[in-house]
């Protein structure tokens, strides 16, 4: 997009704030636009500046600028531009995503798409942009209480959640105050204080079997923070200080985690990690989704249940 | 801003004369300099989404254009909830009376700032610029808390986040169906190689942007990583000519999914049958990849093309879920348990 038609978007975007009250300042409406206010100054006064002009022609825009404030005078541009195709197209891929990670949300996605593009002048050139972006975060329904979870942080409610942990062979109930939702490594990830345990817990949303709003409302401490429960970027929660835990990748995949968490290689491409350890269960599925690429170097004693689980596979035991 | 303006102003268009006696920047040098400044602008609006009509035959001297009010200015945006539909003020003159009504119910509104939060995001600058203004288009209608994104939801920025500025170039090509070319560093093999495609489209996979695009050299559609492209060239050739189209069989939709490694490139399908031996929270996960088997409730079948990645995938359950048939998936699954297991045993 070149410059001239980045600043009348941009001008678009801030005149019909004009048909509200003729004078506003120039701080709060960058703040609210989004944009610095110099950057607004000096799209206005392209607008107001025009030395240039041959006399007779008609001004089309009155700009004034005075000291923090700023008046505009026009017959036009007092509304907003319809959506264009491009943004529409944005606004589509964000419905996308939602909706493939909660299928109940489809019932409310599809007719608001369809009715979205009622706010679009179709133009000829439009179809140039069709169908060009599209995605999805998880599985599909894998983010089935998604919906749910986030009606909940917008109300700030309670919710009793059916958890499954990755060994537990049946969902149990608990009540969980939600304070986050977070996507890491091809997962949500609800960040809530757990009533049951007393403590902030993490619960993968593809495990949460059903979520239901109750009554109560709650209150996020103030000091609580995203940063302090991440680990690497991972959502990370222990109620005790964990182990740690240490993984030797071999070169046959370790470039794949060198990738993922930009860290260094061995000398012989292998790549060594070290980790919280706080789901046994967890850290030997982890390694063995590897195969023989990936091994644990301690503890030594996990390292063992993994020898052990791997004789009852191949039928070493009883 | 000055052609807009006039076009606006003139209820029946305007010719290019008429332009030139309006619009200051066309009323310098000769006619054929305005036509072309005009054409330039008209495009680059046009591309911006102002509807410019031409009305009569293209390129003659009576040739008007005009710009109909109420093809140009959003709707009136009311919105609709438990309590009642709140609609905003109108403007009573001018050609905003031509305006209709457009109303969204407050989970839409919700629904929107979520979509657009998600999309700013995904780290294509492109994109968070049009959800931004969008969203400020909508706000003007409507009380600044209904266009709030839900609280708390984050994504993390993968370590190896795709360049702001590719993204920008690819979304530019994909748009006038450019040619690339680009150097891309192949995992697997561990090669850096030059590639030459054709874009189709760009997914947001499981956090990370994918190129999709025909690898005329292999004849088929590939997709790239955009974190793993470096050095990427837009073909600057005929400007403003597409190099290619997309054909209407290729659909974005059905690859932007996420699916297993397993289930994923060009070997011959194998059906494979997998008993769960344990209901836990990893199995019922895993089970929603396949389809239940009638009659055996703990009986999963998939569809498999890299077997590797599904005795891998299957290892990782940690031996609650073992493959039934056909024999040499059994067999080969029991191979890597058995070199895994031998990995861990021979004496170092």
């Amino acid at each position: 997009m070149s410059t001239a038609a980045a600043r009348f978007r941009r001008l678009l975007a801030v005149l019909p704030r004009f048909a509200e009250a003729p004078s506003q300042s120039l701080a709060a409406l960058a703040a609210e636009r989004g944009v610095a206010v110099l950057a607004l100054l000096e799209d206005l006064q392209a607008l107001a500046e025009r030395y240039d002009d041959p006399a007779g022609h008609v001004e089309s825009v009155a700009v004034f600028i005075d000291g923090d404030d700023v008046s505009v005078r026009t017959d036009h541009f007092r509304r907003p531009m319809r959506l264009s195709v491009a943004e529409l197209c944005a606004l589509e891929l964000g419905l996308a995503l939602l909706e493939r990670e909660a299928g109940e949300l489809a019932a409310a996605a599809a007719p608001l798409r369809r009715r979205l593009a009622e706010l679009i002048t179709r133009l000829p050139q439009d179809s140039a942009y069709d169908g060009l972006r599209d995605g999805a975060l998880t599985h599909s329904d894998h983010g089935r209480a998604l919906p749910r979870l986030r009606d909940a942080l917008r109300r700030r409610r309670v919710v009793t959640i059916a958890y499954e942990r990755a060994h537990d062979e049946a969902p149990h109930a608990r009540d969980v105050r939600p304070y986050a939702l977070h996507f890491s490594s091809g997962a949500w990830y609800l960040i809530a204080w757990c009533e049951k345990s007393e403590g902030l817990r993490l619960f993968r949303c593809d495990r949460i079997a059903e979520a239901e709003l109750t009554a109560r409302e709650h209150d996020v401490p103030d000091d609580y923070s995203l940063d302090a429960v991440l680990h690497n970027g991972t959502p990370f929660v222990s109620a005790t200080p964990p182990a740690p835990l240490v993984v030797r990748y071999g070169p046959g995949i370790a470039r794949w985690i060198a990738e993922r968490d930009r860290g260094p290689l061995e000398t012989d491409g292998s790549a060594v990690r070290t980790m919280p350890l706080a789901d046994r269960e967890w850290a030997i599925r982890h390694v063995l989704q590897y195969g023989p690429d990936a091994e644990i170097v301690s503890p030594a004693e996990l390292r063992e249940e993994v020898v052990e689980r791997l004789r009852g596979i191949v039928g070493e035991r009883g | 801003m000055d052609l807009v303006t006039t076009l606006l102003a003139k209820k029946y268009g305007a010719t290019l004369l008429e332009l030139r006696q309006a619009v200051p920047a066309y009323s310098r040098g000769s006619v054929e300099s305005s036509r072309r400044t005009f054409e330039r602008d008209k495009d680059e609006l046009r591309a911006l989404g102002v509807p410019i009509d031409t009305l009569g035959t293209l390129g003659k001297a009576d040739t008007r254009y005009a710009i109909q009010p109420d093809r140009f200015y959003l709707p009136y945006l009311g919105v609709v909830t438990p309590r009642g539909l709140a609609r905003p003020c109108r403007l009573d003159r001018f050609g905003y009376q031509a305006l209709q009504d457009f109303d969204l119910s407050d989970a839409d509104l919700a629904l929107l700032a979520d979509a657009a939060a998600r999309v700013a995001e995904c780290g294509d600058p492109t994109l968070t610029d049009d959800v931004a203004h969008a969203l400020r288009k909508l706000a003007v209608d409507v009380p600044p808390d209904a266009l709030a994104p839900t609280p708390g939801v984050t994504m993390a920025q993968p370590s190896a986040a795709a360049d702001p500025g590719l993204l920008r170039q690819l979304g530019e090509a994909l748009v006038a169906r450019k040619q690339v070319s680009f150097t891309y560093y192949g995992i697997e093999r561990d090669e850096t190689e030059q590639r030459v495609v054709l874009p189709y489209g760009l997914a947001f996979t499981s956090g990370h942007w994918y190129l999709h695009a025909l690898d005329p050299s292999r004849g088929a559609v590939r997709n790239f990583r955009v974190s793993r492209m470096q050095r990427l060239e837009v073909n600057k050739k005929n400007p403003g000519k597409h190099d290619y189209a997309i054909p209407e069989s290729f659909q974005l939709a059905e690859r932007a999914v996420p699916v297993p490694a397993w289930a994923l490139g060009e070997e011959a399908p194998v059906r494979v049958e997998v008993a769960f031996t344990r209901r836990t929270g990893a199995t019922r996960a895993a089970k929603g990849h396949g389809t239940a088997v009638r009659g055996a409730p703990d009986h999963v079948r998939y569809t498999v093309r890299r077997r590797e990645a599904f005795y891998r995938w299957l290892l990782g359950l940690g031996g609650d879920a073992v493959p039934l048939s056909p024999p040499d998936v059994v067999r080969g699954y029991r191979e890597l348990a058995a070199r895994t297991l031998a990995s861990l045993t021979v004496p170092a």
